[in-house]
C-alpha cells in the first residue's frame, strides 16, 4: 500500500490532465479487472460478480490542485492561474513543475525584500501569479503553451511514525485506499459488482464523479476523500485526528443506510474510526453521486490530513490502510446480505 | 568550462550559521592536497594559504560564506510540533508551507499550514510571522518529539538542486556558489600565493570574516558572494539591482560597504582586458563580509564579485552557470592582478 501511495503521489495529475496518475493506478488494476476509460479520462474497472444485477461503486478523485499557464513573457516569465483552490499563502518560493511539452522546473516568483515594501504579510493575489523558469523567451515557448499546467515539485517524503509528506496526498490517499480495498477483495467470491472510480476534476467541478456515476448507476456509492487532521492552530471540533482511523461522513446529503453500515463495519471490524458531521453538503464527489440520475444511495470515508491543498500535505500510512479494509469490510458484508 | 558536481554537493549540504560543521569538512577534503595549507580557527572558519609558483607582492584574500539562512527550534509543543525563529534573514512569505530538514540526522519536516479552508475570508490573504509557523516532523506528542529533536537544533530548507539548460536552481546558493568558485580555483595551480577563508555566521551579522580578516591580515580582499537579482516580471531596470545572465557583478556601495575605487576600477579593468560579461549593482541594496573586512585592523582595500542570483534566502535560488564561469574568471583575474598591485 505504501508504494502505491507514494507512486500515486509521484504522478503529476491535475484537474484536467490526469493521465499520469491514473496510469499508475491502471498498473496495479489491471491484474485483477478489465480497465477502461471514460469520455471525461476517469478511470475504471469492474469486478467481482460482473453478472450481478447490484453493484456497489468506490469513488476517488485522482486530480489535483495546481496551476494553469495563462501567458509567457518575452524574458521568460510563466503567467499563471490557480487551477482549483491552491492556498495563495504558500506559494512564492515554492519549485514546481510545469507540465509542458517536456517538464520543465520552475520556482514560484517572489518579490525581494527591497522591492517589497513592508508587504510581506500580504499573500500573493491572483492576477498576479508567476513562475520563473530561467529559460528565455523562444527557448521557453518551446516548451511551455499557454494551457500547461503546473504542479507543486514536492515528491513524497518519510516523516516519522509512518507519516509521508507530499504534493496531491488530497487525493491520491483516497486513491491509495480504495486500491488496497480492491487488492483485500480481488479474489473473494463476491456476490454483487463493485466498480472503482478513479474520477478527474473534482478540484474544478466534480465533472469525473457527475459523468461515471451516470453512466455506471450503481445502486450504492462510497465516495473516498480526505478530511482535516488536527492540526497546531485548528479548532479540534473542527477535524478528525490522524491515526484514529477512518473519518465516517454523516451529512444529510448522505445515506443514513449506507452510513450506518459503514459504522456497523467498523464496529464487527473493531476497528478505530471516528465520525465527521456536516450540517449539508460535503465539499466531496458525495454531493454529486447522491444526486445522480435518480438518486444513488451514498456515503463518505474521508482521510485525516494536514496541510491540505499545500505542497506539504501529511497523512498516516496506518490511516490509509484503516480506510481500505472498511471499505473492504463493508463490501464483503453487503455482498453476504445481498446473496 | 566548471564542473558543478560539487557546488550541487555544496547545495545539497545543511548548514545554518552556527552550524556549518557538515559544509567545511566538504570543502576542507575538497582542496587538501593542493598546496594548500588549511587550519580551521576557533569560530570554525576555514582558512587557507594556497603556494603558488612566486610568491605574492600584496596579501589578497579570497572569501566565500559557508553559511545559509535558516530556522532554530526555540520550543516543543504539546503536540509535538516545533516552534521555530529565523536564523538571518527570511521573508515569511517564503517560509509558509515549505519542506524542511531537522537536526543533525536530517529529519524531514513541513512548516504546517492551516488549512485554507478553515479560515475566515480575511485570514485568506495573509501570511502569519515565522515566530507563530510551526513545523511538522509526524509527531503527536512533545514526549515523542524529544525523542529526535533538541531544543536549538537547526531547521534548514529541504536540500534541492536542479541544472538544465545553462540554469541552476538549488537551495543555499548563498553562498555556496562563492565557496565553490573559491574550491575551484583552490585546486588550480596559481602563478602567486592567495589566501582564503570560508567562514562562518555571516548571515547573522558578518560575524566570521571579522575575525578571518583579522587572523589573515589582508593588503586586499575580494568577497565572492551571491546578490540579489532583482529582474523579475514587474520590476523595471531601474529597481533589478541586477539581472541573471549579464555576468558578474561589481559594487560600488551596498549597505556593509563603500568599495575601495582604486580596486573597483582595476576590477573592471580586468573584465573589459579580459573580455569577461560583467555589470554594476544598480542599487545600493544588500550587504555581505565586506562590512566586516574593510574595516578590519588598520582598514582593508575590499571589493566583491558578486554572482545575481534570483530568490535569495528561500527554498530555492536560481543563477545562470555563465553568470558563474565569469564570476570565477574575473575573481581569478582580479586577484592575480591584485597579487603583483
Amino acid at each position: 500500500m505504501k508504494n502505491i501511495l507514494l507512486k500515486l503521489c509521484s504522478a503529476e495529475s491535475i484537474s484536467g490532465v490526469e493521465h499520469s496518475a491514473c496510469f499508475a493506478a491502471e498498473n496495479v488494476l489491471k491484474s485483477y479487472a478489465k480497465t477502461q476509460y471514460d469520455i471525461n479520462g476517469s478511470l475504471i474497472v469492474e469486478f467481482g460478480n460482473l453478472d450481478s444485477k447490484y453493484s456497489i461503486m468506490l469513488d476517488a478523485h485522482i486530480d489535483q490542485i495546481g496551476l494553469i499557464v495563462t501567458y509567457i513573457d518575452e524574458n521568460g516569465f510563466v503567467k499563471v492561474s490557480p487551477c482549483g483552490g491552491i492556498d495563495r499563502r504558500v506559494l512564492q518560493g515554492d519549485r514546481f513543475i510545469i507540465l509542458g511539452k517536456k517538464p520543465v522546473k520552475a520556482i514560484f516568483s517572489s518579490t525581494p525584500p527591497h522591492l517589497s515594501n513592508g508587504n510581506e504579510e500580504k499573500a500573493v493575489d491572483c492576477d498576479n501569479m508567476w513562475l520563473d523558469t530561467g529559460l528565455r523567451g523562444e527557448e521557453l515557448k518551446k516548451l511551455v503553451s499557454p494551457g500547461d499546467r503546473a504542479v507543486f515539485l514536492n515528491e513524497p517524503s518519510e516523516l516519522l511514525n509512518n507519516r509521508i509528506t507530499s504534493k496531491a496526498i488530497d487525493n491520491r490517499a483516497g486513491a491509495a485506499a480504495v486500491l488496497y480495498c480492491g487488492d483485500l477483495l480481488k479474489n473473494k467470491d463476491l456476490s454483487c459488482k463493485v466498480i472503482i472510480s478513479l474520477s478527474v476534476r473534482e478540484e474544478v467541478n466534480m465533472l469525473g464523479a457527475r459523468a461515471a456515476s451516470y453512466s455506471f448507476y450503481p445502486n450504492e456509492a462510497i465516495a473516498v476523500d480526505v478530511s482535516f487532521a488536527k492540526q497546531n492552530g485548528v479548532p479540534s471540533e473542527k477535524c478528525g485526528i490522524m491515526d484514529e482511523g477512518p473519518m465516517i461522513g454523516i451529512s444529510p446529503v448522505l445515506n443514513s443506510e449506507v452510513t450506518d453500515k459503514l459504522i456497523l463495519a467498523a464496529q464487527v471490524k473493531k476497528m478505530k474510526y471516528q465520525y465527521e458531521v456536516m450540517g449539508g453538503a460535503t465539499g466531496t464527489n458525495a454531493d454529486v453521486i447522491s444526486a445522480t440520475r435518480g438518486g444513488i444511495r451514498t456515503g463518505l470515508v474521508s482521510i485525516p490530513i494536514r496541510s491540505m491543498h499545500t505542497g506539504v500535505e501529511i497523512v498516516s500510512l496506518n490511516d490509509i490502510a484503516a480506510a481500505g479494509e472498511l471499505l473492504a469490510e463493508y463490501i464483503t458484508e453487503r455482498s453476504i446480505t445481498l446473496c | 568550462m566548471l564542473n558543478t558536481a560539487f557546488l550541487k554537493k555544496l547545495c545539497m549540504t545543511n548548514g545554518i550559521s552556527g552550524d556549518e560543521g557538515k559544509v567545511r569538512a566538504l570543502i576542507e577534503k575538497r582542496i587538501t592536497g593542493f598546496d594548500t595549507e588549511i587550519q580551521t580557527d576557533t569560530m570554525g572558519n576555514l582558512l587557507v594559504h594556497k603556494k603558488g609558483k612566486e610568491k605574492a607582492k600584496r596579501k589578497v584574500l579570497l572569501t566565500a560564506h559557508m553559511d545559509e539562512v535558516g530556522f532554530i527550534v526555540t520550543g516543543i509543543n504539546s503536540d509535538g510540533t516545533l516552534r521555530i525563529e529565523p536564523v538571518g534573514g527570511i521573508d515569511r512569505r517564503v517560509a509558509y508551507g515549505k519542506r524542511v530538514t531537522v537536526g543533525s540526522s536530517d529529519i524531514c519536516g513541513a512548516v504546517s499550514v492551516k488549512p485554507i479552508h478553515l479560515l475566515k475570508s480575511d485570514e485568506k490573504d495573509s501570511v502569519i510571522p515565522i515566530d507563530k509557523m510551526v513545523v511538522d516532523i509526524g509527531t503527536d506528542t512533545r514526549e515523542d518529539t524529544l525523542k529526535y529533536i533538541s531544543y536549538g537544533d537547526s531547521v534548514c530548507f529541504a536540500p534541492n538542486y536542479s541544472e538544465e539548460k545553462g540554469i541552476i536552481m538549488a537551495k543555499a546558493l548563498d553562498d555556496r556558489a562563492g565557496c565553490f568558485i573559491l574550491t575551484e580555483l583552490l585546486r588550480q595551480e596559481l602563478p602567486y600565493d592567495i589566501y582564503c577563508s570560508f567562514v562562518v555566521q555571516e548571515e547573522i551579522g558578518l560575524r566570521g570574516a571579522k575575525a578571518a580578516a583579522y587572523t589573515i591580515d589582508p593588503d586586499f580582499a575580494i568577497v565572492v558572494e551571491s546578490t540579489t537579482a532583482g529582474d523579475i516580471q514587474g520590476s523595471d531596470e531601474a529597481n533589478c539591482v541586477c539581472s541573471v545572465g549579464s555576468g558578474a557583478v561589481l559594487s560600488f556601495m551596498d549597505r556593509s560597504a563603500i568599495y575601495d575605487k582604486e580596486c573597483l576600477e582595476l576590477a573592471i579593468n580586468t573584465a573589459q582586458e579580459c573580455k569577461i560579461p560583467y555589470q554594476i549593482k544598480k542599487a545600493i541594496a544588500g550587504g555581505n563580509d565586506a562590512g566586516a573586512i574593510h574595516i578590519s585592523r588598520g582598514g582593508v582595500k575590499t571589493i566583491a564579485v558578486s554572482l545575481p542570483c534570483r530568490y535569495l534566502h528561500s527554498q530555492t535560488g536560481l543563477i545562470s552557470k555563465s553568470d558563474l564561469e565569469d564570476s570565477y574568471n574575473l575573481v581569478r583575474e582580479t586577484a592575480l592582478k591584485l597579487a603583483v598591485y
